[in-house]
C-alpha cells in the first residue's frame, strides 16, 4: 500500500515525462515545480490537490494522463511569510486550462482570501482545453469571479513566465502587479493566427504581446523581467513592501535593519533641481535621496514615463511614491499617466500604504489629442483615487504645481494630510505668462508698447503669486522646507500619521470615472 | 537610418545642430516647448546629419519626424 502511495505521487511530480521537461529547459524555462522550489523558503510548500483529475471522456481525453491537471497550487512561507501559489504547468498537456484546472486555480484564490494571505499566479498555459467545450468557458468565470472577489483583500500578483493568451489572459490582466518574462512571457486577448484569420492582420506572437507590446504600448505589464530566477526574486522584492491583506498594516523595519537615519540631510538635495522651471531633470534622482537606502521598486517604468510609481520605504515603513517626471513629457499629466497614478493610489488605500506624492506639474496636457482621449474623465480618475484615499497622504512641491494638476496629484484640498514646498517652488493657478495675457488682455492690446506691458504685468503676476511663500500664508501649504530636510520632514509626518483614521457614511462605491 | 522624432507635441525652441554635422549619443539636437517645459530632443546614437525637417517656431505633434540621422 505504501508502495502505491509513492509510486503514484512520484508519477504525478515527474509532470509531463523528462522528454516535456527537456523541452521547457531548451526554452529556457524552469518547471513549474522548480519553480516553486526556488521561489517558496526550502521545505515550506504544501501542495494541495495533487491528484486532481479532469472528467472529460470526448475526443480520448478519458485515456489521457494530465498529472495535477496541468496546475500545480498550495501554499509555503516566502521570506517566513505564507504566500499561496497556482503555477501552471507546461509540461503536461502544455499546462492547457480546463475544467479542474481552473476549479484548482479558483479555489486556490478563494483560500488565499479567506486566509488572509497574497496570491502568486504562475502563468505558463497553451490556452483553453477546448476538448472540454463550455465546461472550460465556466472554469474561466470561476476565476475571474473568484479573483474579482478576493480583489482589495489580498494582494494578487501575475507572473507571466510562458504564454497566457485568448480569454484567460484577463486573468493576470486583473491582478494587482503584472510581471513578465523577456523571452518568454506573452500575453494577449488572441494570438497571431486568430487575427490574421479574423481581421487579415499579419503580426508576430513577439510583437502583438511581448514586453515591448505591454510594458510600453498597452501598460498592462507592470514589471519586466529578465528570466524565471529574476521574476521570482522581484516578485518576493514586491511581496517584501505588502502587508498580508487589507487588515493589516506592513510591519516598520527598525532602525538596525534599515541603518539609514529617518532624519538624516541631504546637501545635494539643495541644488540638484533646477531653479529655472523650463529646465529638465530627473526626478529618480530625488526619490533616490529621500527615501531608505535609495532602494525602490518602480512599478510601469516604461509606461506613461511623464509620471513614476513605485515602493520604497521611509525610516522602515513601505510607502508608495507618485513623481512627476519633468524629463518626460514636461511631467504634465495625460490619459495614461492619469490612468497609472489612479490604480497605484488606489492600490496603496487598499493595502493600508502611505502615500507620498513629489509635484513638478505643469497641468494636464490640453490640445485636441489629449482632449478627445478624454483627458477630463481619465484626470478625474487621480481626483477620484486620491480623494477618497483615507491612508496618511504626503506631499512635497519640488519646483511647480499648477492648475489642475495641482489637485490632482494632490495638494491639502483633495486629501494631502501634510503639504510642504522647497523654495524654488510656484504654486499657482496657472503660469504668470498666462494669467497677464488673460487678465490683462485689453490693457496690453491698448498700451504704447504693448511688450513692456506685457513683460510688467507678467513680471508683477510672477511677484505676487509664483512661489511659495503666498500659498503658505493661506495655509494651501505647512511649510516651505529646505529640500535637504525633506525626508526628515516625511518621516515625521509618517510618524503622527501612524494611526490616522478616516470615518464616511456608507455608500455602495462611488461613480469613478473608469 | 534613424528618424528623430518628437516625444510631445510642442513648438521648436532651438535647433542645435546642422546638416552634415557628426553627432554623438546623447548630444543635443534641438529643443521642443510646450508646457512651460523646454524638452531636449537628444541623439540616440552617434551618427550625422543627413536632414533637418523643421524651423524654428514650428509647431509640432507628437510623433513627427524633427530629423534624419544617417
Amino acid at each position: 500500500m505504501l508502495e502505491e502511495y509513492k509510486q503514484k505521487r512520484e508519477k504525478i511530480k515527474q509532470m509531463g515525462g523528462p522528454k516535456a521537461v527537456e523541452q521547457q529547459h531548451k526554452r529556457g524555462s524552469w518547471t513549474a515545480r522548480e519553480r516553486l522550489d526556488y521561489f517558496f523558503d526550502p521545505g515550506t510548500f504544501t501542495e494541495i490537490g495533487l491528484f486532481v483529475k479532469h472528467r472529460t471522456t470526448a475526443f480520448g481525453m478519458d485515456k489521457r494522463e494530465i498529472p495535477a491537471e496541468g496546475v500545480i497550487t498550495g501554499f509555503g512561507r516566502v521570506n517566513g511569510r505564507l504566500v499561496m501559489v497556482a503555477a501552471e504547468d507546461y509540461t503536461t498537456m502544455v499546462g492547457t486550462f480546463g475544467e479542474y484546472h481552473g476549479k484548482k486555480f479558483s479555489q486556490a484564490i478563494d483560500l488565499a482570501k479567506d486566509m488572509g494571505i497574497p496570491f502568486v499566479g504562475m502563468n505558463d498555459s497553451g490556452g483553453a482545453r477546448l476538448q472540454e467545450g463550455m465546461d472550460t468557458l465556466q472554469s474561466y468565470a470561476w476565476l475571474f469571479t473568484s479573483q474579482i472577489l478576493a480583489s482589495g483583500i489580498i494582494p494578487q500578483i501575475a507572473l507571466l513566465m510562458g504564454p497566457c493568451l485568448g480569454g484567460q489572459a484577463y486573468h493576470p490582466v486583473m491582478q494587482d502587479f503584472v510581471f513578465q518574462c523577456r523571452q518568454t512571457g506573452r500575453m494577449g486577448i488572441a494570438g497571431p493566427a486568430f487575427v490574421k484569420t479574423q481581421t487579415g492582420e499579419d503580426i508576430d506572437l513577439d510583437t502583438l504581446c511581448g514586453v515591448e507590446a505591454h510594458a510600453v504600448k498597452s501598460g498592462e505589464t507592470h514589471v519586466v523581467v529578465e528570466d524565471d530566477q529574476d521574476c521570482l526574486d522581484k516578485a518576493k522584492e514586491l511581496l517584501s513592501f505588502l502587508p498580508a491583506n487589507n487588515k493589516k498594516k506592513e510591519r516598520k523595519l527598525t532602525y538596525q535593519e534599515t541603518g539609514d537615519d529617518p532624519e538624516r540631510i541631504d546637501l545635494e538635495l539643495d541644488t540638484l533641481v533646477p531653479e529655472e522651471p523650463y529646465i529638465a531633470y530627473d526626478m529618480h534622482d530625488v526619490i533616490a535621496r529621500i527615501i531608505d537606502n535609495g532602494n525602490f521598486f518602480e512599478i510601469l517604468k516604461d509606461f506613461a514615463q511623464n509620471v513614476i510609481v513605485g515602493f520604497a520605504r521611509f525610516g522602515g515603513r513601505p510607502a508608495g511614491i507618485v513623481a512627476s517626471q519633468p524629463m518626460c513629457a514636461a511631467g504634465a499629466l495625460d490619459c495614461d499617466a492619469a490612468d497609472k497614478v489612479a490604480r497605484f493610489v488606489r492600490f496603496c488605500d487598499l493595502f493600508n500604504i502611505p502615500l507620498v506624492n513629489l509635484h513638478d506639474v505643469p497641468g494636464y496636457w490640453i490640445g485636441s489629442a489629449e482632449e478627445w482621449k478624454g483627458i477630463l474623465r481619465h484626470g478625474a480618475k487621480m481626483l477620484y483615487s486620491y480623494i477618497e484615499a483615507t491612508v496618511p497622504k504626503i506631499s512635497i512641491v519640488v519646483r511647480k504645481s499648477f492648475a489642475g494638476a495641482y489637485t490632482g496629484m494632490c495638494c491639502k484640498d483633495t486629501g494631502a494630510d501634510f503639504m510642504f514646498a522647497w523654495p524654488i517652488a510656484k504654486i499657482c493657478i496657472v503660469g504668470a505668462e498666462t494669467a497677464a495675457s488673460v487678465i490683462f488682455a485689453r490693457e496690453i492690446k491698448e498700451a504704447e508698447d504693448p511688450d513692456a506691458m506685457k513683460a510688467q504685468r507678467i513680471a508683477e503676476y510672477r511677484e505676487l503669486f509664483e512661489n511659495p511663500y503666498r500659498a503658505a500664508e493661506r495655509g494651501f501649504i505647512d511649510d516651505v522646507i529646505m529640500p535637504s530636510e525633506t525626508r526628515k520632514y516625511i518621516n515625521r509626518s509618517l510618524d503622527i500619521l501612524e494611526d490616522k483614521t478616516v470615518v464616511r457614511p456608507w455608500r455602495k462605491y462611488s461613480n469613478i470615472n473608469l | 537610418m534613424a528618424s528623430i522624432v518628437a516625444s510631445m507635441p510642442g513648438r521648436v525652441v532651438a535647433i542645435k545642430v546642422k546638416v552634415g554635422d557628426e553627432v554623438t549619443q546623447g548630444q543635443e539636437l534641438c529643443i521642443i516647448e510646450a508646457m512651460k517645459m523646454q524638452m531636449p530632443v537628444n541623439s540616440p546614437q552617434n551618427s550625422k546629419v543627413i536632414d533637418i525637417k523643421v524651423e524654428v517656431g514650428q509647431v509640432t505633434r507628437k510623433g513627427d519626424v524633427l530629423m534624419e540621422l544617417d
